[in-house]
């Protein structure tokens, strides 16, 4: 059953042929096949292309080569770009949309051998905490599918949690992957802004959106984060930093690091369970040689008031885009101004609409002034 | 906060329809009411950040690069005659 493995465990029998490229492609597909019914993480995927890129891996395995991820599955959250692929971020106004080039993440994990596959369902346009904002799906948490994954990269953390892939990539601006991997209990990152190139992942909160891993654990965040991280032309906030080894940090003890514990996160209503959790995980990180201490970030009351500020803006000005002139979907009207607000009107969703108003609202001249 | 919702409407470019306009108008204005807390933070003490990774002027080479093929470009459209996309009259 190669879909339960790690990206390590796998990359380990791939390497020793005990498993080939096509057979653990072939394993998540018959997973997706028996579960997805049921959790909706995908909202498509590829069976034929799929297949070829593993195949492809195979070649690559044949000839010695090797890599930590070469001929491992990873499926993408429906904001990447993936030359040839739909690429609807869970919404109506993009259409039939395929994207014309791959995205900088996913040529990297092409070069690297991965085998990229999927549509991953998310809330649309990555707006929400829930995945209840697709506008096709509402996906499931694999725990106990009554409840939802969290979100917006829901897609993604519920089908690494239930093993339908390996690993996944999904994005966050406001938690959009640190919140579905905690609610799914895998491992998700939001690496630190400018680590990851963006060009190829539509654009939300240009200031705060980044790409990230989801994986089945820790050491499995570290390679695929390295894979993807690095500077690139083609994003010009991407930081020219070499990237380490992220891996080969894993494993050591914690002496000499300092960790800070804000006390304004410790606020009232917070669930005993999730304090609890908490409240463990700072002791093992003392066992392990840590230092904890307590600190104060004093403006994080303010933290979500002046998110709806930044992120909303810069939705409202990235959203401008979807206009039914260029590609996606279009409503017709008489003249151009109607064309444009038909299509918008039709083809985004409420929460998307309440966020590019909001935001056209506080870049307008009546709420700069006041 | 009231907000005048059909000129933002216009300045968004996004029809609402009735149902839509009565449940979003009250929205907005409880939003804003709700970042309105911001008025009463004390920011004389903190240093303006306008980011936490303060890169300027990052520069590329002028050079021509191979950008998408025309066709490539045009592969989306909704409406397209003569590799140019269809619009509505903008001028009589």
């Amino acid at each position: 059953m190669p879909h339960r493995d790690t990206i390590s465990r796998m990359a380990g029998r791939l390497s020793r042929r005990e498993v080939s490229a096509r057979e653990a492609a072939q394993s998540c597909l018959d997973h997706i096949a028996r579960v997805d019914g049921d959790i909706h993480a995908f909202l498509s995927h590829d069976v034929a292309d799929m297949l070829a890129q593993a195949d492809a891996a195979d070649r690559r395995l044949a000839a010695g080569d090797r890599g930590p991820l070469l001929g491992i599955p990873i499926a993408v959250k429906d904001v990447l770009a993936v030359k040839g692929q739909p690429l609807g971020c869970a919404s109506k106004i993009l259409g039939g949309f395929r994207s014309p080039y791959d995205a900088t993440v996913i040529e990297r994990l092409r070069e690297a051998g991965a085998v990229i596959f999927g549509r991953l369902n998310m809330d649309e346009f990555a707006m929400g905490s829930s995945t209840e904002n697709s506008a096709f799906v509402t996906t499931r948490n694999p725990w106990d599918t009554s409840r939802i994954p969290g979100g917006s990269s829901g897609g993604s953390a519920a089908a690494v949690a239930a093993d339908e892939t390996v690993a996944a990539l999904g994005s966050d601006t406001g938690g959009s992957i640190r919140q579905p991997a905690a609610l799914c209990g895998c491992v998700g990152v939001k690496p630190t802004y400018g680590r990851v190139s963006r060009y190829g992942l539509v654009a939300f909160a240009s200031s705060l959106d980044q790409i990230g891993p989801f994986t089945k654990d820790v050491r499995d965040a570290a390679l695929l984060l390295r894979a993807i991280s690095g500077h690139d032309p083609r994003d010009s906030t991407s930081v020219p930093e070499p990237v380490p080894d992220y891996a080969q940090a894993l494993g050591g003890d914690l002496k000499g690091l300092k960790l800070g514990l804000p006390r304004e996160y410790n606020i009232p209503g917070t669930d005993p369970e999730v304090k609890a959790a908490v409240d463990a995980a700072v002791k093992v990180l003392c066992s392990l040689g840590a230092e904890v201490v307590e600190i104060s970030l004093p403006h994080t009351e303010y933290a979500v008031a002046t998110y709806y500020i930044v992120a909303t803006a810069e939705a409202s000005a990235n959203l401008a885009r979807f206009d039914g002139i260029r590609y996606g979907a279009r409503a017709e009207g008489a003249d151009l101004f109607e064309l444009n607000s038909r299509t918008r009107g039709r083809g985004f969703g409420v929460e998307v609409k309440r966020r590019v108003l909001l935001g056209t609202y506080v870049l307008s001249s009546g709420y700069y002034d006041a | 906060m009231q907000v005048d919702l059909q000129h933002v409407m216009k300045l968004a470019r996004v029809e609402l329809s009735a149902e839509e306009q009565a449940l979003l108008g009250p929205q907005l204005g409880q939003i804003l009411g709700y970042i309105d807390q911001l008025r009463k933070v004390d920011v004389s003490g903190v240093e303006p950040t306008a980011h936490a990774v303060p890169l300027v002027n990052v520069m590329r080479a002028d050079e021509v690069q191979p950008s998408l093929p025309h066709a490539e470009a045009m592969r989306n459209a909704p409406a397209q005659r003569a590799g140019l996309f269809v619009v509505p009259p903008v001028l009589e």
